[in-house]
């Protein structure tokens, strides 16, 4: 005879019997992803001490005044902010400087449960000859987008695939519309730099992107971010003419 | 009952008056930004203008047999800084003395003295920066025009812009070319 109550003990049984199992397939992912973890930055250390050993550079585990040295994004927001990993020295003899940059958010969901994200980005820096005021360039990376947003609005060139691939928010929209030569339009068009968004702040300009690296691509940014400092037109670090009598 | 009506009619009425107002001190607005780049254009080009007796001066004291283009420099520059054009007219007039000049330092190539001379050098370096900053002033008038353009002709300031008399005012198109930057390596 069917004992169907046997049936759905027997399936409560087993439902409660997979809790464990459910329980030790957590921790072992945890586990796993830790490791995972623990390796990758072990990895990433090994790597950037041979990149500095290699070419001669600056190595600093962590210098908490990094994360006050700009204010645009992705600087001046969330908590416990860091700076870690900074390497300095010099390229085709011009200096530069790149460092893991991170904060942290909360975010609160319906029932009141608070999580905490990491958000990490590799910054690098290089000098500018004269302060200029900020301007913006954030490429087609949604999180990047969405911090380049904060303030200011955008600004149209006359490249179409330009304003499709880029949005500019400047403080001073002559500024960055002298910015916006032909060099640093085709420059920010090439496919080498996908996924970075570029800031000129006071005396420096710095792209960031999303993760921190092992500094593999250290020569491709530093080169994309002299080669924009290059296009810049002289006469901006100038400053107004004085006879000029329209400024 | 037409005491509401009345009310409904006269909140309309202010509401269209204050969006009226808003839309036309903006064209306002945009127009003003367009003739103060503009008026900064022309001052670069005025510099511009300034600088090439100067340079023809130079170049005659090396080659004084180049008279064709020499004059042809001069014959360009008295056409572009003659006051009256428009942008658009301006732009043609600029792009001609562009092409004068580009001869002129095409020419200079073949006297290693006049290459060397400072003077030469240094008013190159000057012309070079003068044409930096009329770039630059050229692409934010255009941006204003561009923007000040489509608010004329888009629905639904186009009937601010008709009615107080806004038109579409003329870009200013000067050719410009991108420069080639080294690579870099540690």
């Amino acid at each position: 005879m069917l004992d169907p109550f046997g049936a759905v003990g027997g399936l409560v049984g087993g439902a409660f019997a997979i809790f464990p199992l459910i329980f030790v397939g957590v921790i072992v992912l945890m586990v796993v992803l830790g490791v995972r973890g623990f390796l990758g930055a072990r990895r990433r250390r090994d790597a950037i001490a041979a990149t500095v050993a290699a070419n001669h550079l600056g190595h600093l585990a962590e210098d908490p005044a990094r994360v006050t040295y700009f204010s645009s994004p992705p600087f001046g927001t969330g908590r416990r902010r860091r700076a870690r990993d900074i390497v300095w020295g010099t390229m085709s003899g011009r200096p530069f400087e790149t460092f893991a940059y991170s904060y942290e958010t909360e975010s609160r969901d319906s029932e009141g449960r608070t999580s905490t994200t990491t958000h990490t980005f590799q910054v690098t820096w290089v000098p500018l000859p004269a302060p200029l005021p900020t301007v913006r360039f954030t490429g087609d990376n949604a999180l990047l987008r969405a911090l380049g947003k904060l303030g200011g609005r955008d600004l149209d060139t006359e490249s179409h695939e330009f304003n499709q691939r880029w949005k500019v928010w400047s403080e001073d929209e002559r500024v960055a519309h002298a910015i916006l030569t032909p060099t640093v339009i085709d420059r920010l068009l090439r496919r080498d730099i996908v996924g970075r968004a570029f800031v000129v702040e006071g005396a420096a300009l710095y792209s960031y992107a999303q993760s921190a690296s092992d500094l593999a691509e250290l020569p491709l940014v530093v080169g994309a971010l002299y080669d924009l400092v290059d296009a810049i037109p002289a006469f901006l670090f100038e400053g107004p003419r004085e006879a000029d009598p329209a400024s | 009952m037409w005491e509401w009506v009345v009310i409904a009619l006269v909140v309309i009425l202010v509401i269209v008056a204050l969006w009226a107002i808003t839309a036309y001190n903006g064209l306002v607005r945009l127009r003003n930004l367009v003739q103060e780049a503009w008026r900064q254009i022309d001052v670069e080009l005025q510099r511009r203008h300034d600088l090439i007796p100067n340079l023809v001066e130079t170049v005659k004291g090396y080659a004084k047999h180049e008279r064709e283009t020499l004059e042809a420099v001069i014959q360009a520059r008295t056409v572009a800084a003659a006051p009256g054009s428009s942008p658009a007219q301006q732009a043609e007039q600029e792009n001609m003395l562009t092409q004068a000049l580009g001869r002129l330092f095409a020419l200079a190539e073949a006297y290693p003295d006049l290459k060397a001379n400072q003077n030469f050098l240094q008013l190159q370096q000057e012309l070079t920066n003068t044409e930096d900053r009329v770039a630059a002033g050229r692409r934010f008038y255009n941006a204003n025009v561009r923007t000040l353009n489509t608010r004329i002709e888009t629905f639904p300031t186009v009937f601010i812009a008709n009615m107080f008399g806004f038109t579409r005012e003329e870009y200013f198109e000067t050719h410009e070319a991108a420069r080639q930057a080294p690579n870099v390596q540690f």
